[in-house]
């Protein structure tokens, strides 16, 4: 399975690793190109050569990896490098330490005359539709012949080979071969090679013995226990994933022995070898088992060139398919080899910031208002990182999450309590608001159905007392619970709030608004309001968490409200505010900076009493909620890791401003049917800007009775 | 007799020159094949155990001809 998109989240995820700026990961599936999946890399080149099945290689090649960019240094009998399945994977600088020269490819009609081709098949094997192919078919092979057709090994020819795979950059080591002994001079070689951080894969051997072969067994001698972090000893499974009868097993090697297949393996074989009559043929032994370690490890290497050797033997260790008993054990060591796995995140993802802090990509998330509208749609990609510290790209459309609201929905949850008294011309009312209660009550009355909020007013529609009213703060819109205090007089309004954003309470709000009105007359008036809104860990509502935290948010807001009654059952109200909010970035947030937003909401409606019967109303209401007109986030993204395995980072700046307007409409009506019972009616339209444009359409009753 | 013997000296020593290079050139070992038990198809598999050096880790089996080969569609219990 594509594990990989998951990541993370249905995605998750995870897509293909995000290279690119910095050094980034260094192979990336083309975004042109069309998406295959792993059934598309089960071919008859991949079905022929049955180890790949059994590693779970199909699922890397579907992601795009498959060891691009390394080299591989076959150890061993020679590779015949003009074999149509290897040609255009041989490194240049190969050689020959049998024979004395730059011809590494096999002579001699040995029994082992082509097992070095038959390892190099397994390693990297062209992807061409001919024959079959590599576990890390983008590799390339370092031939270096130290074996002769008879398949001996004079020890100063592997010191030698050892040597030279250093020199070009080899970053594993596949050594098909061993023995009963092991000169001090080769073992200092192995060392040579872990000190220049380079894998090596050594076969457990055929002896059908507890423990394997003396080379695989370095690390438990004196001086050499520090090999145990990149050599792998490998021992060989069949087809059933069963340790061959034949096998050495792990034994005392087993916290660096792992199992992959080397029974009956299908591979290129060279061409002018008689013991075989075409190109490929098969061969067992943990010979075969012994490259399928060294391909993956070139794949893993191939996508993490940043990862030293022990890193990636760790990874390849901890991902295999325990085999056996339980655990790490004398007969499977780590368990078998899977690559799918050793490619899949492993533990919990992380974001990265620019400034070293990592935050839980799963508790990390954004949560839109409507006043950003869709303007975070498609937004960016960005690395994350798995326990390893392994980079995966991650698609942040899947952290946003947006509002629903157009005003419609969320308020039908709303409760309410005012309190209010007057003394002379001084009126002081307590509001208290929680959205928990899904029926409301208040005082003497009894609400039956729906209860909705918006754009009446309340001073003149008694059956819609709710505390959203046109003259209410288009900027606390989206408060979740709030407390406030009004103090009036005269013509003047002095409210306090405090309120917070979600229902934990945990993004405190706090309002300070000073209101003015001058009565022109007792058909029209102005009312101005100026609101200071502070909050402590959203913006406007928008509320980014843990990794895109953003500082306190402060706007400073102007509404000018205007009443005109041309006859005295016509009134017509209408509204426009405009507000600045400076937001604090900080320094351990993946949003490193947030310019100055610029705000705006405004409203209209026309308000006709006493239509059909008396104190009944009827009215239409046009509203443009608040949006951002003006503003931008700076992100610094983690994008891929550099070199020396440090994180690289990349700035984004986007437009928070709504590449549309949203829109609501209102028509309502509502009347007495009894006495002190009342009948309201609404119809709702509205298009809501979220991750797309849609158009919601709302039908209310509300039936009231006082007692 | 003096003569006779510096020549049989010479002789040895120019016998054990050769005898060192031809062991520099070709390999000293001797490749023994090991059998290591049949296989699911009755075909003996063997292994190759030369003697000092390190060698192949690749099932081995008798061919038709009487040699070896990891072929085994090409041994001789084929």
């Amino acid at each position: 399975m594509n594990k990989l998109l998951l990541l993370v989240f249905s995605i998750l995820i995870l897509s293909g690793c995000g290279g690119g700026g910095g050094g980034g990961s260094s192979e990336n599936v083309a975004s042109d190109m069309p998406v295959l999946v792993a059934a598309d890399y089960r071919t008859t080149e991949y079905n022929a050569q049955y180890g790949l099945g059994k590693i779970n290689a199909d699922d890397i090649y579907a992601d795009g990896y498959s060891g691009s960019g390394v080299v591989v240094g076959v150890i061993d009998t020679g590779v015949d490098i003009d074999h149509p399945d290897l040609v255009g994977n041989i490194a240049s600088g190969g050689y020959d330490y049998v024979s004395g020269d730059t011809d590494a490819s096999p002579t001699g009609q040995g029994s082992s005359m082509s097992h070095g081709t038959h390892v190099a098949g397994i390693i990297a094997g062209m992807k061409n539709s001919v024959g079959m192919h590599g576990v890390a078919y983008s590799a390339k092979i370092l031939p270096l012949r130290a074996g002769d057709s008879s398949g001996s090994f004079a020890s100063s020819a592997i010191e030698n080979s050892i040597d030279r795979a250093i020199s070009q950059n080899a970053r594993v080591i596949n050594a098909s071969f061993g023995g009963s002994s092991i000169s001090t001079a080769l073992a200092d070689k192995w060392k040579l090679a872990h000190t220049n951080d380079i894998i090596t894969v050594h076969a457990a051997g055929n002896d059908g013995g507890s423990n394997p072969l003396l080379g695989a067994q370095l690390p438990l001698h004196a001086g050499y226990e520090d090999l145990s972090s990149t050599l792998i000893a490998v021992v060989a499974t069949n087809s059933s994933n069963t340790i061959t009868s034949y096998s050495n097993r792990c034994g005392s090697a087993k916290n660096w022995c792992m199992a992959a297949p080397g029974d009956g393996v299908y591979s290129t074989v060279a061409v002018d070898d008689n013991n075989y009559a075409s190109n490929y043929g098969t061969m067992s032994g943990t010979s075969m088992a012994d490259p399928h370690v060294a391909g993956a490890a070139a794949v893993l290497r191939g996508k993490w060139p940043s990862k030293n050797a022990a890193q990636i033997v760790t990874i390849l260790y901890d991902t295999a398919t325990d085999l056996g008993a339980a655990g790490i054990d004398d007969i499977y060591g780590r368990g078998l080899l899977n690559l799918d796995n050793a490619l899949f995140a492993q533990g919990v993802l992380t974001i990265s910031t620019a400034s070293g802090a990592s935050y839980s990509l799963a508790d990390s998330s954004i949560q839109v208002a409507s006043n950003m509208g869709n303007s975070l749609n498609g937004l960016l990609s960005m690395s994350v990182f798995d326990k390893y510290k392994r980079d995966y790209s991650f698609d942040m459309n899947g952290v946003i999450h947006y509002a629903s609201e157009s005003g419609l929905v969320d308020e039908l949850n709303y409760s309410d309590t005012n309190y209010s008294s007057a003394i002379d011309d001084l009126q002081l009312s307590v509001n208290l608001q929680d959205n928990s209660a899904k029926m409301t009550t208040q005082l003497n009355e009894v609400n039956v159905g729906f209860a909705h909020n918006t754009l009446y007013n309340s001073e003149n529609i008694s059956g819609f007392s709710k505390q959203y009213s046109l003259f209410d703060n288009a900027y606390l819109s989206q408060l979740k619970g709030s407390s406030s205090i009004q103090i009036a007089k005269d013509n003047a309004t002095l409210e306090l709030l405090s309120g917070y954003w979600d229902a934990d309470n945990e993004q405190a709000i706090k309002e300070v608004g000073v209101s003015f009105l001058n009565d022109f007359n007792d058909d029209f008036y102005i009312k101005a309001r100026l609101s200071y809104l502070e909050e402590d860990e959203t913006f406007l509502s928008n509320y980014f968490s843990n990794a895109y935290k953003t500082g306190k948010a402060k706007t400073h807001a102007l509404s000018l409200i205007s009443s005109l009654k041309p006859t005295a059952n016509l009134n017509i109200i209408a509204q426009y505010s405009q507000g600045n909010t400076q937001v604090d970035s900080l320094s351990d947030s993946v949003i490193s900076d947030i310019s100055l937003l610029k705000s705006q909401y405004y409203s209209a409606t026309v308000l006709n009493k006493n239509v059909y019967f008396d104190d009944d109303a009827l009215f239409f209401s046009l509203k443009h909620p608040l949006q951002i007109t003006q503003g931008s986030l700076n992100l610094s993204l983690a994008d891929g890791l550099n070199a020396d395995d440090s994180i690289s980072f990349v700035d984004r700046r986007i437009p928070i401003t709504a590449s549309a307007l949203s829109n609501e409409m209102s028509l309502g009506y509502t009347a007495n049917y009894a006495k002190n019972s009342q009948a309201s009616v609404l119809l709702n339209r509205a298009n809501v800007l979220g991750s797309s444009i849609q158009l919601e359409n709302q039908l209310m009753l509300k039936m009231t009775k006082k007692f | 007799m003096r003569l006779n013997r510096s020549i049989k000296h010479l002789s040895l020593i120019i016998s054990l020159f050769f005898v060192a290079c031809s062991d520099v050139k070709k390999p000293i070992d001797t490749e023994v094949y090991l059998p290591i038990g049949m296989d699911k198809d009755g075909c003996m598999r063997y292994r190759l155990k030369p003697t000092t050096q390190m060698s192949t880790q690749v099932i081995i089996y008798k061919s038709i001809n009487g040699g070896y080969t990891p072929n085994k569609n090409t041994s001789n219990c084929r």
